[in-house]
């Protein structure tokens, strides 16, 4: 167990910088998702914890030492890969023992912990198989398990799911979850999907082109956004992006006013829209409106209530409390 | 094309590099730069020293009616034997693309050349046209044919073309087959529903899907007729009668060994050099160009 | 072409007809040595030669493997052996400890390494015989199997070929063998050379008829018929001048010559055809 502290740390391939200086503390056993699109950096933050990639500059300390220049296996760190990684030629029990045979533990200290991990995760009748002959989910209980029997101090994952279908993902995420929990382990864990992020997050990090937006508990995020970008990035649908002049009583300098989906409800008077088109999803219904102005919103309506005919006109109506407003750069204001 | 990730280390790398590297250094390039240093030079009789002639080994090689010949002679053979062997390997390629059962007995059968040597199909060939015990001179001669390839150039030049052609047919029967199979069958389908008989498929559909392999094929072949035919000739007809068969690689072996001229020998291997490093490129362009297909 | 485009009933037979003719014209040859190894030497002198097999199959084949012409066969072949084998061997070798460090490092030098190793893609040994017959006679290489050996593994085709497939292995891989503490060798020989088995088995079959069929360069480099091999060793068995030569032996030994390559092409077949298609791209 140990903590995970990233400072100032840069990045940069060749002339072009990636990562722009993120600053982190992670606590012993805490689990951090690290969340946002494509291209971000996320995946090279993580890289430069595993000591995959090399640091251009600031530092990144586990257990308190730095550790810039160790090599992978000196951090006392396991990592499990987003396409797995297996070793093809191995079976199950040599892919998960590679690492400690290579530390030189003896044998059955190896059997034993290769075993136990096995157990945990249900692999036991598995252990002779090669990874072509299992599923996909296996795949990724095995690459969990060659993680688990090095009883790393820290867990990395690079979007660990994103190769298996969306039921598999689900049960898959909340197995990680107990694991963690059951375990202990300080873990970063990396995605795209914010769904993954909050729901496995103790914190998470929001990554917009290679800057942290925001750091902080998943519904603190949620409700509390430090940026458009959070705000746009973290729920779904994502929050409704309306022109500042629609409030009367916007800050000065504000330029947008975001409202939630759910936050937005159909009333006897307030703005007029149109009705585009609605998503009937079953617990819920998605209805989809232009606003004079020309903006566009959605709203999220309990499939209890009223759902209004495509081409209807409506209005609309929110609390103020609910309303967030940004300035031209996108920050809260 | 790189890594993304790479191990640290330089001397490491540098010394898994090293066998290779002094292989190649000792057996390949040192060798290549002696060839085009010693075509500069004329040893004396003796072999004592070597005088200079600058580019004199080469104005005597292609003044010299011999060794125009030969070039002559390597152009058709070369022509005639990627002819024959690619001719007939896609001949029985198109058959035995047409059967669905038993081409897999077939093609097993007819990989049975490429397992032999050259310089072996040489003395199976010469074996069967030997002038005294051949059994095909044999039967010519009953039927009123005096064959005699060690007289007749032409028959000379007939025997070692066959001979190295059926060596080369399994090679190109394999790489046809392949190809043919590659043809997706809804094409071939499609033509059959348009009403396309079987030739006229061939002619339009299948031969210029095949284009590539051909290309490629024909390109290897002229190759292997340069180089690697030396086996045969020097089995069957020792380059004769009167220089008829003399290739151009046979010849750089017959005056570099039989005839001790250091020179003109090395001359002849700058030449061939040339010639295979030309060979090399309309190859390798040819490829990048495959990657479109 | 399968399909309902298959051809029934006649043209069926047909496509077989011409596949028999055409395995006729590969198999007479090496059907008639085979006949000629089974007869005495007076049965083939006296035109026609039978075309069925005889009875001297054992005796002809016994004195070829023993005594032979100027060494015994059996000798021939061993060294046949330890050529091929050797080259196989060597040039599979040096090739994956070079195309390792190409890909898997970035080392001074690296680019002018990969040109060198390109270049001789493009030279044929026959190309450049006299002055490599030289380098080698001054090694003292001459009647060596070192000399049989090493000028023919100087060759890029399998470090291309290596290195082609070095590039298809996912970098996660390696990076979960980094973090499994795996350092570059322990990579090397753990996960990569496991993962090659079947490129270095395809390769080694095309490279040991390689080794195997070589003709020019055992000539020039074995002048004592004790280290000649078995496909140069043919030619030295016929007689020069007028005399008659031992068919019977001679067609032994070219039976003999071409039966371990045979096996080695039709047993791994399905690794060979592999190796010939990705050896030329």
């Amino acid at each position: 167990m140990a903590t995970v502290t990233l400072k100032e740390l840069k990045k940069s391939f060749g002339k072009t910088q990636v990562i722009h200086g993120i600053d982190l503390e992670v606590l012993d056993g805490e689990f951090i998702v690290i969340v946002g699109p494509s291209g971000c950096g996320k995946s090279t933050l993580l890289r430069m914890v595993a000591g995959l990639e090399t640091v251009t500059d600031g530092e990144v300390q586990i257990g308190g030492e730095r550790v810039n220049d160790s090599e992978p296996m000196e951090r006392d760190i396991a990592m499990v890969f987003q396409n797995y990684a297996l070793y093809p030629h191995m079976t199950v029990f040599d892919n998960m023992a590679y690492g400690l045979k290579i530390a030189g533990k003896p044998k059955a200290e190896i059997v034993e912990r290769v075993h136990e991990a096995a157990k945990l995760l249900q692999l036991e009748s598995y252990l002779k198989r090669r990874p072509r002959e299992l599923s996909g989910g296996q795949r990724q209980r095995v690459a969990m398990g060659r993680a688990i029997v090095r009883k790393p101090s820290v867990f990395l994952f690079d979007e660990p799911l994103s190769n298996l279908d969306a039921k598999l993902r689900v049960q898959m995420r909340l197995e990680i979850k107990q694991l963690q929990r059951r375990l202990g382990v300080t873990s970063l864990y990396v995605t795209h999907d914010q769904v993954e992020a909050m729901t496995l997050a103790d914190r998470m990090i929001v990554m917009n082109a290679g800057k942290a937006d925001q750091i902080g508990a998943p519904l603190e995020v949620y409700a509390n956004p430090q940026t458009q970008f959070v705000a746009g990035f973290i729920g779904s649908p994502p929050m409704n992006f309306l022109p500042s002049e629609m409030a009367n009583d916007a800050p000065g300098g504000a330029k947008t006013l975001g409202i939630r989906p759910e936050h937005m409800r159909f009333a006897r008077t307030g703005k007029e829209a149109t009705v585009i088109y609605t998503e009937a999803l079953g617990a819920e219904t998605l209805v989809h409106v232009e606003l004079k102005q020309g903006a566009s919103a959605t709203i999220r309506q309990n499939a209890a209530g009223p759902v209004p005919s495509e081409g209807a006109v409506v209005h609309l109506d929110w609390d103020a409390g609910d309303r967030l407003f940004f300035d031209s750069q996108g920050r809260r204001c | 094309m790189e890594k993304r990730v790479n191990f640290k280390g330089i001397w490491l790398p540098l010394l898994l590099v090293l066998p290779q590297l002094v292989v190649t250094a000792v057996f390949f390039f040192y060798p290549a730069g002696q060839a085009i240093y010693q075509s500069l030079f004329i040893p004396d009789p003796f072999g004592l020293s070597m005088q200079w002639v600058g580019l004199g080994n080469f104005e005597y090689l292609l003044g010299n009616a011999y060794y125009r010949a030969s070039f002559v002679t390597t152009a058709i053979f070369s022509i005639l034997v990627t002819l024959v062997s690619m001719g007939v390997a896609l001949y029985l390629a198109v058959l035995a693309d047409r059967l669905i059962k038993g081409s897999g007995v077939y093609r097993t059968l007819l990989i049975w050349p490429y397992a032999v040597a050259p310089a072996v199909a040489g003395v199976l060939w010469l074996f069967m046209f030997n002038t005294r015990v051949g059994v095909v001179t044999w039967y010519l001669g009953q039927l009123g044919y005096d064959w005699n390839h060690v007289l007749n150039g032409e028959e000379a030049m007939g025997l070692v073309v066959v001979a190295s052609a059926w060596g080369r047919i399994s090679y190109n029967f394999l790489f046809f087959l392949a190809g043919l199979q590659a043809i997706p069958r809804s094409v071939i389908e499609a033509a059959a529903i348009d009403g396309a008989k079987f030739w006229t498929r061939f002619r339009t559909i299948v031969w210029p899907l095949l284009s590539p392999v051909t290309f490629f094929l024909l390109v290897v072949n002229i190759v292997y007729a340069f180089f690697e035919t030396f086996g045969v000739i020097h089995t069957i007809t020792s380059g004769g009668p009167q220089q008829t068969t003399t290739i151009l690689v046979y010849k750089v072996f017959k005056d570099g060994f039989v005839g001790q001229d250091l020179g003109s020998s090395a001359a002849q291997s700058v030449i061939l050099l040339v010639i295979v490093g030309i060979l090399t490129i309309v190859q390798f362009k040819f490829i990048e160009r495959r990657v479109h297909y | 072409m399968a399909g309902m485009v298959e051809r029934r009933g006649v043209g069926r037979w047909m496509t077989h007809l011409g596949l028999i003719v055409g395995l006729l014209f590969i198999f007479f040859p090496i059907w008639l040595a085979f006949v000629a190894s089974t007869v005495t030497q007076p049965e083939i002198v006296k035109p026609p030669m039978p075309l069925l097999p005889g009875d001297q199959f054992f005796e002809n084949y016994r004195r070829a493997l023993i005594s032979g012409v100027n060494a015994p066969v059996g000798w021939m072949m061993l060294n046949s052996l330890v050529m091929a084998m050797g080259i196989a061997v060597g040039k599979i070798v040096i090739s994956l400890l070079s195309a390792f460090a190409i890909v898997y490092f970035k080392f001074p030098g690296r680019r002018l390494f990969f040109w060198l190793i390109f270049m001789t893609l493009m030279l044929p040994v026959e190309v450049r015989i006299v002055p490599t017959y030289e380098v080698a006679a001054n090694f003292g290489m001459l009647n060596s199997y070192s000399g049989l050996i090493f000028p023919l593994i100087a060759s890029a085709t399998a470090t291309f070929l290596f290195r082609q497939f070095f590039m298809t292995v996912p970098d996660e891989l390696t990076e979960a063998a980094r973090v499994d503490g795996a350092g570059p060798m322990r990579f090397f020989w753990d996960i990569l050379l496991p993962m090659s088995r079947t490129n270095v088995a395809a390769l080694f079959v095309i490279l040991f008829i390689y080794g195997w069929n070589q003709y020019l360069w055992p000539l020039l480099i074995t002048t004592d018929p004790s280290m000649n091999t078995i496909v140069m060793g043919i030619k030295q068995m016929f007689p020069s001048g007028d005399d008659t030569a031992d068919w019977p032996v001679i067609m032994a030994t070219s039976i003999l010559a071409m039966i371990p390559p045979v096996i080695v092409v039709i047993s791994m077949q399905k690794l060979f055809i592999r190796g010939l298609v990705d050896s030329e791209k």
